[in-house]
């Protein structure tokens, strides 16, 4: 009886385990035949309501890095950009990418902790009682010593800005209109610029496993 | 045993300054590392936030900023120790999704 319970408890926690290590992972059609694919069409992408340009910024990220990892990749005359993937192939695919955020004003707040490191108060008191005669006076004198060790607490948020940009992408055959991969990315960074080549480069590199094999 | 002026003030100086230094707080130091940051100082940014870690040892949000700013100066693996210990301390799901994505990206996919 313990045994099942301890069998069944280590299965949820293998399923728990696994889904949480998938759950980032794209969304893909595994009966499609990659090998088939011609050429990429890539959608023209719109801008982010936050950020004119940031559409044509994140497509000439998306070419540059298609280049990069050896791919053809051709800008025609009607400002479409084709990436060949394979000669003898007869499929047309067609990547299109949704900027979710375009942001260098995403506010971080950075909670701090102040020492407040106490105080020592030392009192001395001094008083003379006389008994009959000056010669025999009673100097008495006593001394209280208060010690707040102070506390250590968070007082406080300190603000700064980082940049996020995050992505929607979505291949689908040109000639049925299968959706046959799809996935959303983000990533964050200090310098926007950058943050956006990383968030390019990382939805290119998923999207060139797919051809690898 | 200090002869000249000069030297006494010196001295002076230094006794009367150290516990300035020594008293400076976490926020001190975490001001400073943005004020850094943000005109392109990454280098003292990231000296300011290890001063501000001696007092605050545990906060993650100072282990993401060091991890970004090493990101930034391509010193991968400083950002991947960071990033490692900003999840150590971290007290909630989205900064820890955060560094994951961060991890994944710097170990190479």
């Amino acid at each position: 009886m313990g045994f099942d319970v301890f069998k069944n408890i280590l299965i949820l926690f293998a399923i728990l385990f696994l889904n949480i290590g998938c759950f980032n992972a794209p969304a893909i059609n595994e009966s499609y035949n990659f090998d088939l694919v011609n050429v990429i069409n890539l959608d023209k992408i719109a801008d982010h309501t936050n950020r004119p340009g940031s559409g044509q910024i994140m497509e000439d990220n998306i070419s540059f890095i298609f280049m990069k990892n050896g791919f053809n990749v051709s800008q025609l005359n009607n400002n479409k950009t084709v990436i060949t993937l394979n000669d003898e192939g007869e499929k047309a695919l067609t990547l299109s990418c949704t900027l979710t955020d375009y942001t260098d004003r995403e506010t971080i707040l950075i909670p701090y902790r102040l020492e407040d490191k106490g105080t020592i108060e030392t009192t001395i008191t001094q008083s003379s009682a006389s008994s009959g005669s000056e010669k025999n006076a009673i100097a008495t004198t006593s001394t209280t010593t208060t010690t707040d060790g102070g506390s250590i607490q968070e007082s406080g948020k300190i603000e700064y800005t980082q940049a996020r940009v995050g992505v929607i992408l979505k291949i689908k055959d040109e000639t049925t209109g299968l959706l046959v991969w799809t996935h959303s990315y983000w990533y964050s960074g200090i310098e926007l610029s950058s943050t956006t080549q990383i968030c390019a480069k990382n939805s290119v590199g998923l999207i060139s496993k797919l051809f690898n094999n | 045993m200090i002869k000249t002026p000069k030297i006494k003030l010196l001295a002076l100086i230094f006794l009367f300054s150290f516990p300035i230094v020594s008293y400076c707080q976490s926020d001190d130091y975490l001001k400073r590392a943005i004020s850094a940051m943000e005109v392109g100082l990454f280098e003292e940014s990231l000296k300011q936030l290890n001063k501000a870690l001696k007092n605050d040892y545990n906060n993650a949000q100072i282990y993401k900023l060091k991890a970004l700013l090493y990101e930034a100066l391509s010193e991968n693996e400083s950002s991947i120790l960071a990033w490692k210990d900003c999840i150590r301390y971290a007290k909630n799901q989205d900064i820890i999704n955060e560094a994951t994505i961060h991890l994944d990206y710097l170990n190479g996919f």
